[in-house]
């Protein structure tokens, strides 16, 4: 089944339909948000946001601007989210009611494994550092384009912006991150 | 070792040097799956069917109609300010008729009397008192050109009763 029809059934209350469209989404918005966050708590916290704001707002939505309407309307939520958690930072609550939140558990193993790979992750490491001094915009538009590989249009979507300005932003925050890179010599030599 | 100047595409393949592999939490999938499937958006199938646009748009129509007459009865309905003013107008309208007529009879008893002075101003003009049937009359006679005129009035001399030319 597509996305398209995955999407539409879940709009008609289809657990099955949601239960796979929520499978195919859950790890891409869980990777995405950790990258930008590098803390997993508030990794699973914005995810689980996020796809409760799209069982939310699900029935709203409409394939406006064609087939990838629906991805870039869900990369479009989470973006929205993880922008909230830079603004309220420690402030940023889950928005599950407190019982079932419980229920949603803890699994230090897992989350051991996942902090021991950042470490050893040198280069998303050094990138974070360099994309956390840009503007908010620009390292929305990396982060989608680099690491999720959403296209300009894709992201245009997600950020409600013209797709040649998005182009032209890419570019000034490659050329930005560039300058902090050479300024604080954060770029490894090839071996 | 740091590279000191770096090209746009070191800075690109910087991005390609990232792990991608994707982190996993399938504790974390799971119960948030489970609670999202669990929640109200599931429970009720909301079927939205032609019978049920049929009751809203009849609802419609009769709160339409409902209001239609209410509007209707309020707009033609009489307050009693208005019933008042009506009342009062209508009055004023015949106390002013009456009020005409009675200077419209004043004047033309003063025209009546003004007829008598200025019989009575008149030369060759004999004035006297009579019994005219039945009743006692002011009897003006007016010589004019060998005619002669009688005009009977009213004891008051200010109705004129009969006239006669001899």
């Amino acid at each position: 089944m597509g996305i398209k029809e995955l999407v539409e059934k879940s709009k008609n209350k289809d657990k099955e339909a949601f239960s796979q469209l929520f499978d195919f989404y859950y790890d891409k918005i869980l990777n995405y948000v950790f990258r930008r966050t590098l803390n997993i708590d508030y990794a699973k916290d914005i995810t689980s946001n996020t796809f409760l704001k799209v069982l939310k707002h699900l029935n709203d939505f409409k394939w406006k601007t064609g087939d990838n309407s629906f991805n870039a309307w869900i990369y479009k939520i989470a973006t929205n989210e993880i922008n909230q958690y830079f603004r309220k930072q420690n402030k940023y609550k889950l928005i599950v009611d407190e019982e079932k939140f419980k229920e949603l558990g803890d699994y230090g193993e897992a989350v051991k494994e996942i902090e021991n790979r950042l470490e050893n992750d040198e280069y998303l490491l050094v990138l974070n550092k360099g994309i956390k001094q840009l503007k908010p915009i620009y390292q929305d538009i990396l982060h989608l384009r680099y690491f999720e590989e959403l296209s300009y249009n894709e992201i245009s979507k997600v950020l409600s912006k013209n797709e040649t300005t998005v182009r032209v932003y890419s570019k000034r925050a490659l050329e930005k991150l560039k300058l902090i890179l050479e300024k604080d010599a954060l770029v490894f030599k090839e071996n | 070792m740091f590279l000191k100047k770096i090209s746009m595409k070191n800075i690109e393949d910087l991005f390609k040097k990232v792990n991608k592999e994707s982190i996993t939490l399938p504790e974390h999938k799971n119960n948030l799956k489970n609670y999202l499937l669990s929640s109200n958006y599931f429970l009720k199938k909301e079927k939205i069917n032609f019978s049920d646009f049929k009751l809203v748009f009849g609802s419609v129509i009769f709160s339409v109609f409902i209001l239609s007459i209410i509007f209707i009865y309020f707009s033609s309905y009489t307050k009693p300010q208005e019933v008042a003013d009506i009342n009062n107008f209508e009055k004023e309208m015949r106390t002013s008729e009456t009020l005409n007529m009675n200077k419209m009879l004043n004047q033309a008893i003063n025209e009546k009397e003004t007829f008598y002075n200025k019989l009575t101003k008149k030369d060759n003009v004999m004035i006297s008192q009579k019994i005219w049937q039945e009743q006692e009359v002011v009897v003006v006679e007016v010589l004019e050109n060998n005619l002669k005129t009688i005009y009977y009035f009213n004891k008051d001399k200010n109705l004129l009763l009969y006239s006669e030319v001899k």
